[in-house]
């Protein structure tokens, strides 16, 4: 997926070409997933996660018949910048629209922007999206999309392997945003979300699925955020240890580190023989 | 000669495994503790080790692995205000020193208050200074007073301390056998201790097969005042 929006040129860093991958990776594995039992609980967790921020408590219906387009890397007209993903929601009663920014192992993409006519600050990567996302028109490179649902109903995700929300990214974005924008009558802090991968891996791992093939799409999405580290800790693994390497896992061991470890092999010659 | 490489391939294998383990625990304790309004401090501290890290240097390999991690909890809001102070702090702390006290790897979870108000900025100097983790090696009675002759089991131990540490009005902890804690659930209990510790909970719940219930003489020696009464049979 990230090859066919051209994300594996050569120009790339490898650090941006793995976000992008990640991203592509697992959002199209949610979007082959039924609804109810991914893309649906995991913006239920954004919106519980943020619940503090937000001016009232979203609660997406899982039950509900929702219409979810994916949109892989739009880009903004009125800034031009480039979210990862564009995901507009839309049942019988409700719209909703949620651009993420997923972020792997960098930082927000800051840059210093300074227009000369209105002498505004722009370039943080989030204030600038927020910005794109209120306009609400963003293009790809075979269309136009206009954002039809209400403005009080945007979100901008911002998506990172962070253990807990990264305050002070966000609230650089939220200055600028208001400094630029004091007037708004959208609060940013009520519509600038975080959350962590992790999130993915445990609503997951809540909402087992039997049926052929979101079985195993599901679990190719566990594993691949597990291979990932994007899992929530399942204790210490030592007796996994003693029971695959019966050679290894030895108190000796613990005992060799102890001593003086030379010493420790002249006593005991027959440290390093395995066990049938 | 293989078997020993193989065995040596297996304890680096095991070390990778191990400080994987370390980071998930961490990560989710303060998930946990997030969603209790306490957030780390500093708040872009992303790294474990501060000043007393890991070392790259060909002359420090000592250092090469991580000994002891230490992270420090603020409320929310303490960290969002202006204020350059503070009186009250959640710390934990993962011992690994080999020279440990204990017999396995222990999690340090405490709260500790200031009499009066402690320089926010430089409150993680006191860390970094190994104030707190040189607690677990028994050198540092010369701080204290009132020596405690332990008799039986101590869950939680209040520290109280001498002219060195004037300015630290209490210090209340617990130990826990880092190796029991199978899962994020139990992960939840230790946080919601912690929790109930720094609120001055008169009753704090915790799975006692959790809780380190034998306390090392070497280092009851440096403790003082016991909070919770011995487990009657």
């Amino acid at each position: 997926m990230a090859e066919v929006h051209g994300k594996l040129s050569e120009e790339t860093s490898s650090i941006e070409t793995k976000e992008d991958v990640l991203t592509s990776n697992v959002f199209q594995c949610l979007r082959y997933m039924e609804p109810k039992n991914g893309i649906i609980p995991f913006l239920n967790e954004v919106f519980n996660e943020n619940q503090r921020d937000l001016e009232s408590e979203i609660k997406l219906d899982p039950d509900q018949e929702w219409k979810i387009e994916y949109t892989f890397w739009p880009k903004g007209v009125e800034i031009g910048r480039e979210p990862d993903l564009l995901i507009q929601l839309s049942s019988n009663e409700i719209k909703y629209t949620v651009v993420v920014e997923a972020k792997y192992k960098s930082g927000p993409s800051d840059k210093e922007d300074v227009d000369e006519e209105s002498e505004k600050q722009y370039g943080n990567q989030l204030s600038d999206q927020f910005i794109d996302l209120l306009k609400g028109k963003y293009r790809t490179y075979d269309k136009t999309i206009y954002l039809e649902c209400d403005r009080k109903n945007r979100f901008l995700l911002y998506l990172t392997k962070n253990s807990t929300k990264p305050k002070i990214e966000l609230k650089s974005a939220v200055d600028q945003f208001q400094q630029n924008f004091p007037e708004s009558k959208i609060d940013i802090r009520k519509h600038l979300l975080w959350i962590n991968w992790t999130r993915i891996w445990s609503v997951l791992r809540k909402y087992p699925n039997d049926d052929f093939p979101f079985k195993l799409i599901r679990n190719d999405l566990i594993s691949l955020l597990e291979r990932k580290g994007f899992k929530e800790f399942s204790g210490f693994k030592v007796i996994e240890w003693e029971k695959k390497y019966k050679s290894f896992y030895k108190e000796l061991w613990f005992k060799a580190l102890r001593d003086d470890f030379f010493d420790f092999i002249d006593e005991n010659p027959n440290f390093f023989k395995e066990e049938v | 000669m293989a078997e020993k490489g193989k065995s040596i391939i297996e304890v680096i294998k095991y070390l990778d495994s191990f400080y994987n383990d370390v980071g998930l625990m961490f990560g989710n304790l303060e998930s946990l503790l997030s969603k209790k309004g306490f957030m780390s401090h500093p708040t872009a501290g992303n790294r474990v080790a501060f000043s007393y890290g890991v070392s790259g240097h060909i002359g420090n390999s000592q250092r090469w692995a991580l000994k002891n991690i230490q992270r420090m909890y603020l409320k929310e809001e303490e960290i969002d205000s202006e204020s350059k102070s503070l009186n009250k702090v959640i710390f934990c702390s993962l011992a690994l020193y080999p020279s440990s006290a204990f017999e396995m790897p222990v999690l340090v979870c405490g709260v500790m208050t200031w009499d009066g108000y402690y320089s926010k900025d430089g409150v993680y100097n006191l860390w970094s200074s190994k104030e707190i983790c040189d607690l677990i090696i028994p050198k540092n009675n010369w701080r204290l007073k009132d020596k405690y002759d332990p008799k039986g089991k101590r869950l939680i131990f209040e520290f109280v301390s001498a002219d060195a540490l004037s300015k630290v009005e209490k210090f209340s902890l617990f130990f826990v056998d880092a190796v029991k804690i199978e899962n994020a659930n139990y992960l939840q209990e230790i946080v919601d201790a912690i929790v109930d510790l720094y609120n001055d909970s008169e009753e704090i719940l915790l799975n006692p097969d959790l809780i380190v219930d034998s306390i090392p003489e070497e280092l009851v020696k440096t403790w003082t005042k016991p909070i919770v009464e011995d487990e009657k049979e």
